[in-house]
Order: C-alpha cells, then sequence, then structure tokens
C-alpha cells in the first residue's frame, strides 16, 4: 500500500502548502488593505489621480479612462487595442547617453 | 480501506507506463500553471487598481470639442455647485510633459497646497514656486534626488528649475512611478494655462449612489461635456486586464488545443489491452463499481496531482518571483513601467471554476470510455479482447 | 444430498438480437455435488466454454436457471452476482488470462481487492496461494519471464486465492506437455481431496480419463448428449 500512502501524502503536502501560501496571500492582502491601502488612497485623493502611471507612452494611456471617445475601452469595447497597452513584446529601451548634473552655485 | 487499495492498484496501473504518465503530467501542470497564473495576476491587479483608484474623484468632468479633450472653463465651477446632490467641485490641473533627454513620458500634476503631508512621500510636498515632488521613475531617469534640481522646460521653451522636495517611495510606483507634483499655479505658469481653465473638473456627491443621476443632470447642463464616473474608470481597468488576460490564454490556445485533442484520444475509445485487462478483472470478482472507481482514480490521481502541482508553481511564480515570463506580457510596456509587485487577492471561485473545467473533463475521458467494458459481462468482455 | 451447483433447461445466445446471433447452450439441465470432479466433454464449438461461463456466473443465461448453493443466481443484480462469483468460484481460464504488466504476486492478489481485508491479509493469502501451487519464490517475477507450466500454476494460484468452494477449469491442459499435464491433474486430485469442488471443460483423453474425475457430461452443438460416470 505504499504508493497509496505516498501518493495520499505528497496531496496532503500540497493542499498544506498551498493552505500555508493562502494564508500568506490572505495575511499580506489584509496587511495590505489596512495598512498599505489607507495611505495610498490618500495619496489619490489628495492628488485627485485617476491613473495607474503603467502605459504613458501614448497620449491618453496614462490616461485610458479618460481619453477621447473613440479611444479602446471606451464606448467601443470591440475596438483594437492602441501600444502600448495592447503591446506584447518590450522594446529595447532608449539608452541616452548625456546626462545633467546641475549643481547651485553658492550664494554669494 | 477499498477505495485505498483500489487507489493503489490505479497508481500501479499509471507507473507501468511511466513515459506515458510523466508527459501527460507535465503537460497537464504546465497548462494549469499558465492558466493559474493568468488569473491570480490579472485578479491581483484588478483587485489593487480598483481599490487604490476608489479613492479619487467620484466623477470627472471634461470638455470635449470635435471630439477630442479640451480644456475646461472654470467658471462651469458655478453652474456644476448648483445642482442638487453635488458636495464640491474642485478644478483639476494636470497634463503631459515629453522629456527629449529620456525618451519619457512625464505626468505633471497639480495640487492644492492646503493637503496635508503624504505617508508615502520621502521629504514633503512641494508649498511654493519652484518645487516639486517627483515619482521614484522620474528620479531615477534623470538620476536625481531630494534637493536636487529638475530643470523642465515649458510652453515658452525657457528652462524652468524646480527643487525636488520629495520624492515617492517605490511602494507607491503603480500611482507616481511619472509622475511631477507641484502647486496649481506655478503649473499654470509652465504650461502657459490661464487662470480661466482648467484640464478637467473633479467632482464629489453627497450621495455615492446617486454618482449616474448626477452625472446625468451634468451633461444636461454642459451639452458638450464628458461625465466620468469612478465606475467606469475601473471598468476601464477591468477591462485591459481581462482583454490583456484573454488575448494571453489567446497565445496559449495551441497548447490547450493539444491537450484536449490527447483527453479526445483518451475519450474515444479503450485499447485493447485496456479492455482486457478490465475483462479479467470483473472475471476475478471486481463489479463494475470497482472498475469504474479503478478509472476514477486513475484520472483522479493524474488531475488533481497536476491541479496541485500547477497552482502552487503559479502561485510561487506570480506572487513570490513577481510573474517573471508572464508579466511581462500581461501588463505590457513604457519606458517609466513600474516594478511588479502584486499583492496576493486570490478569487476562490475562479480557481473553484478552473479546477471544474480542468479536472472534471479529464476524469471524464478515463472513465467514461471505461464504462461500456465496466457494465459488460466478463465473459463478452474477454471473448471481444 | 443438494447439489452444490444446478442447471435447469438453461440456454445461452450470444448477440441474440443480431444477424449473426449464435445459440451456444440450448436447455442444458446438471447438477454438479458438492465435492465432485465433473468433467464437460465435447470437441470445439460444443458449448463448454459457454457453459463454464453461465454455471460460474460470469454471464447470465438467456432463458433457463441457474442455482448456486440452493439460491437461484441467474436473475441477481450484477454486485451480488459478483460477490457469488468471487466468493464461490476460482476461475482458470484457457488462456490464462494473466496481466503481463504486473508480477506474479500482484496477478494472484487481483481478486482480493474488492474484498474487506487489510494489506497484510491480503499478502498472507497470496502466500499461501503461491505455496500451494509451489511458486513462493517467483512472486516478484514478472508472469511473462515465467514457462508455460509456471504461468498455468499463477492463474491456479489466483483462483485459489479467494478460498473458493468450486475450481472451474477451462482446457486447462490445453497448452501444456504430458508431463506437465500429469502434475496439474495431481495437483487437482489434491485440491479435490481437500474438499473443493470441480468442473473441468477438455476435450483432452488425459483429463477425462483420470481417476480424479468422478462424472463426464458429455456436450455437442450446445446440446447434453450424455452423462455417466468416469
Amino acid at each position: 500500500m505504499i504508493r497509496s500512502r505516498t501518493y495520499l501524502c505528497l496531496i496532503i503536502l500540497l493542499l498544506a502548502a498551498l493552505a500555508g501560501l493562502t494564508g500568506w496571500a490572505q495575511k499580506t492582502s489584509a496587511a495590505f488593505l489596512a495598512d498599505g491601502l489607507p495611505a495610498r488612497r490618500q495619496l489619490v485623493s489628495v492628488l485627485s489621480l485617476t491613473d495607474l502611471a503603467l502605459w504613458t507612452e501614448a497620449r491618453y494611456t496614462r490616461h485610458p479612462s479618460m481619453a477621447d471617445l473613440f479611444s479602446p475601452f471606451q464606448d467601443h469595447p470591440a475596438a483594437f487595442d492602441h501600444f502600448p497597452a495592447g503591446s506584447l513584446m518590450t522594446p529595447v529601451g532608449p539608452r541616452p547617453t548625456t546626462t545633467l548634473h546641475i549643481r547651485r552655485l553658492a550664494q554669494p | 480501506m477499498r477505495y485505498l487499495k483500489i487507489l493503489e492498484y490505479a497508481l500501479a496501473s499509471l507507473l507501468r507506463r511511466p513515459g506515458k504518465t510523466c508527459a501527460i503530467l507535465v503537460v497537464y501542470t504546465l497548462m494549469i500553471v499558465v492558466l493559474a497564473s493568468v488569473l491570480f495576476l490579472t485578479q491581483a491587479l484588478k483587485t489593487e487598481a480598483t481599490a487604490m483608484l476608489a479613492g479619487g474623484p467620484q466623477l470627472v468632468v471634461q470638455k470635449t470639442m470635435a471630439g477630442r479633450h479640451e480644456l475646461i472653463p472654470v467658471a462651469e465651477v458655478e453652474r456644476l455647485v448648483d445642482i442638487p446632490g453635488v458636495k464640491e467641485v474642485k478644478p483639476r490641473v494636470w497634463g503631459y510633459y515629453y522629456d527629449a533627454l529620456t525618451g519619457t513620458n512625464y505626468t505633471l500634476q497639480g495640487f492644492d497646497t492646503s493637503a496635508s503631508e503624504l505617508s508615502l512621500l520621502d521629504g514633503r510636498l512641494p508649498r511654493e514656486e519652484g518645487e516639486c515632488a517627483i515619482g521614484a521613475g522620474v528620479a531615477g531617469s534623470r538620476l536625481i534626488h531630494l534637493q536636487d534640481d529638475l530643470i523642465l522646460i515649458d510652453y515658452d521653451n525657457i528652462g524652468r528649475i524646480f527643487t525636488v522636495t520629495g520624492v515617492f517611495v517605490s511602494k507607491a510606483d503603480v500611482l507616481t512611478q511619472d509622475l511631477v507634483v507641484m502647486p496649481e499655479g506655478p503649473l499654470r505658469q509652465f504650461f502657459g494655462m490661464p487662470e480661466s481653465l482648467a484640464t478637467d473638473l473633479a467632482v464629489e456627491v453627497y450621495n455615492p449612489n446617486e454618482v449616474d443621476t448626477i452625472a446625468n443632470k451634468i451633461k444636461r447642463a454642459l451639452p458638450d461635456s464628458r461625465p466620468i464616473t469612478q465606475s467606469e474608470l475601473l471598468r476601464t481597468y477591468h477591462a485591459v486586464f481581462d482583454w490583456r488576460g484573454g488575448m494571453m490564454l489567446a497565445l496559449f490556445s495551441s497548447a490547450l488545443m493539444a491537450f484536449c485533442i490527447l483527453a479526445w484520444d483518451k475519450a474515444t475509445g479503450l485499447s485493447a489491452g485496456e479492455r482486457r485487462e478490465i475483462g479479467i478483472l470483473k472475471a476475478v470478482g471486481w463489479d463494475t463499481g470497482d472498475v469504474l472507481l479503478l478509472k476514477l482514480w486513475e484520472g483522479l490521481a493524474l488531475s488533481l496531482l497536476a491541479f496541485l502541482s500547477g497552482c502552487l508553481i503559479a502561485f510561487l511564480l506570480v506572487f513570490w518571483w513577481g510573474a517573471p515570463l508572464l508579466g511581462g506580457i500581461l501588463r505590457g510596456w513604457s519606458v517609466l513601467f513600474p516594478a511588479l509587485r502584486p499583492t496576493p487577492f486570490i478569487d476562490f471561485y475562479q480557481l473553484g471554476t478552473l479546477a471544474f473545467l480542468t479536472i472534471v473533463p479529464y476524469v471524464a475521458s478515463t472513465v467514461i470510455p471505461a464504462w461500456r467494458a465496466a457494465v459488460t459481462d466478463p465473459d463478452e468482455v474477454m471473448r471481444a479482447s | 444430498m443438494n447439489p452444490l451447483i444446478c442447471t435447469e433447461e438453461v440456454c445461452k445466445t450470444y448477440h441474440p438480437r443480431k444477424a449473426d446471433a449464435t445459440q451456444a447452450v440450448a436447455g442444458i439441465t446438471m447438477q454438479v455435488a458438492c465435492g465432485e470432479a465433473v468433467v464437460l466433454k465435447g470437441p470445439s464449438g460444443s458449448g463448454k466454454t459457454s457453459l463454464l461461463s453461465l454455471v460460474g456466473c460470469m454471464t447470465r443465461p438467456t432463458s433457463g436457471r441457474v442455482i448456486v448453493a440452493g439460491e437461484e443466481v441467474s436473475r441477481l443484480p450484477e454486485r451480488f452476482l459478483t460477490l457469488v462469483r468471487r466468493r464461490t468460484f476460482g476461475f482458470v481460464f484457457q488462456q490464462y488470462h494473466l496481466i503481463p504488466e504486473l508480477s506474479v504476486r500482484d496477478n494472484v492478489m487481483l481478486p482480493l481487492y474488492p474484498e474487506r481485508l487489510s494489506a497484510n491479509e491480503m499478502g498472507q493469502r497470496v502466500a499461501a496461494a503461491l505455496a500451494e501451487v509451489e511458486l513462493a519464490g517467483l512472486a516478484r517475477r514478472r508472469v511473462t519471464e515465467l514457462s508455460g507450466g509456471e504461468q498455468q500454476r499463477v492463474a491456479i494460484a489466483r483462483a485459489l486465492v479467494n478460498e473458493p468452494r468450486v475450481l472451474i477449469a477451462d482446457e486447462p491442459t490445453a497448452h501444456l506437455d504430458s508431463r506437465l499435464s500429469t502434475a496439474l491433474l495431481e495437483r487437482f486430485a489434491a485440491l479435490k481431496q481437500a474438499g473443493l469442488t470441480l468442473v473441468i471443460a477438455t476435450h483432452d483423453p488425459q483429463v477425462y480419463t483420470h481417476p480424479l474425475v468422478d462424472r463426464i457430461i458429455e456436450l455437442h452443438d450446445g446440446r447434453l448428449c450424455k452423462e455417466g460416470g468416469a
């Protein structure tokens, strides 16, 4: 009966691991809701933010919720999406070779 | 006890074909990993976005002209405040700035200087002209820190210097990565925006349940306006993440199809050897229930193991390792994309649905073909094989 | 004395509603007493295997009755029929019907899975059955590695592991040479001595002329044509 016992032990182990991770998830999400969320909501409220800073490259996609009516995800949900909210691959990012370091001169 | 003994036989039966069993287990587990990862990540992003942005304005009123967003006269505030149910109307001043040096877009946000300090800000909010607070992405791209200077080119092509009084912490990246925050007055000067205009108006209402009614009233009062409720705003993010999740699953559909073909192949009939084995089992005294239980265990043993392993791996990939492969595909990109650190919000209903839709068909494809042989007289089964 | 097994005008037709319907057994009435060794004799296609299947509750008769230990089993629900089959009969098939991927031990253990026995008890029963056929040393070998005679002994051990009252053997000497056939018949004689009832289907003279046989029932074209002492 060794196979069935080994299998059942494995299943119990997996269930225990999942239960543990679920417990961790509940705890973490509760901590986020209790501690992290109020601070973020305060930030959103004070700065009057309406969108996440996820897709900032196109005119509207920093604010997809604020976009023009004919933009994707607005009144025409079947419209093809627009980059970069719909992109699949990250392009090679810009690597600026010029940097500016500003030092204020001491006041006389 | 009988169940355990038949489980023992079922496992022995699976182990008699180790290659095939392993291949099915690996493919099945991978399939669950991808499906569960998409579910976990999408759910986490949606829940977090909804929770955070629920602190924002209940209603935003934009002006449109020729189908596009236009600056709205500040005078409209007076008309909106008179609408019953409206508690407060505040003009918002914000806009975009393209930084040619780093090839990135910043969002310049004005705010009311009477606001209290923020816990997610290192330093302090800017209160005077010539001060600003920036997101970590801006700081990183420009290589500047607290008390350094940020130079931006205004509408008149003049360089303006802003002292960085605060840098938003990386925990707030998803909201502030590209932000440059300054008092409203200096921001207007920077954009060259007259005092009589604002980007849009943020409206607070007394009763959140009446937001849609008030939005309709605003639309009647200002026909060229576009009121956007918070629910529409949040719906946009649900749509985006659902769309991207669906796109991922569409890409994955070829692997899913391969698995369905495998299950279909199993479901279309038993091999002669399998039929013969069932005949022998029936001949030596197994009844129909025992044989079906055996087949049920064969299907369940594999699918349960694959499902639990797949969910475990998906959980670790998404919430501990930040979804290294999937995250990039699921979230899109930008030059200043914030780091992905999803909070583990899990929807058990979705997981249950996933379990039902993956385990039940596989078990059915194992049990159903055996049904006919299991209910037939052992004499006939053995003659046929 | 009440017979252990009794058939009354039992018939069996395969594929009754199809064009290729075959009547394998046509109205046979016979009895087997407890502790008796009965041989079903007849050429190929005479219905011996079909009659064995009916007697051993492997299939239901198309008409007629089969009575085992005083109880009619022909109309029993499948679950109870299986229970009777498992506890009363041990089958030795002509082709042995062992599962080739399993070891000797695992093959012999098959009939014990549905029983309410612990793993230890199952092990003990298997050991006893293998000892009975002198195969204890080959318990872990795969059956495909064994000779024909050894495979048949495995089949016999499997038939005996549930401690049945009746041993049914279909053409037991079909794949054996005369030396092995003799050894097999001696084994059967020992089992009969221990109280087992034997029903053997064969057309091998070495079997039906053996002293262990009490009665011979001759079949032809699914009908009983002669019945008498050995």
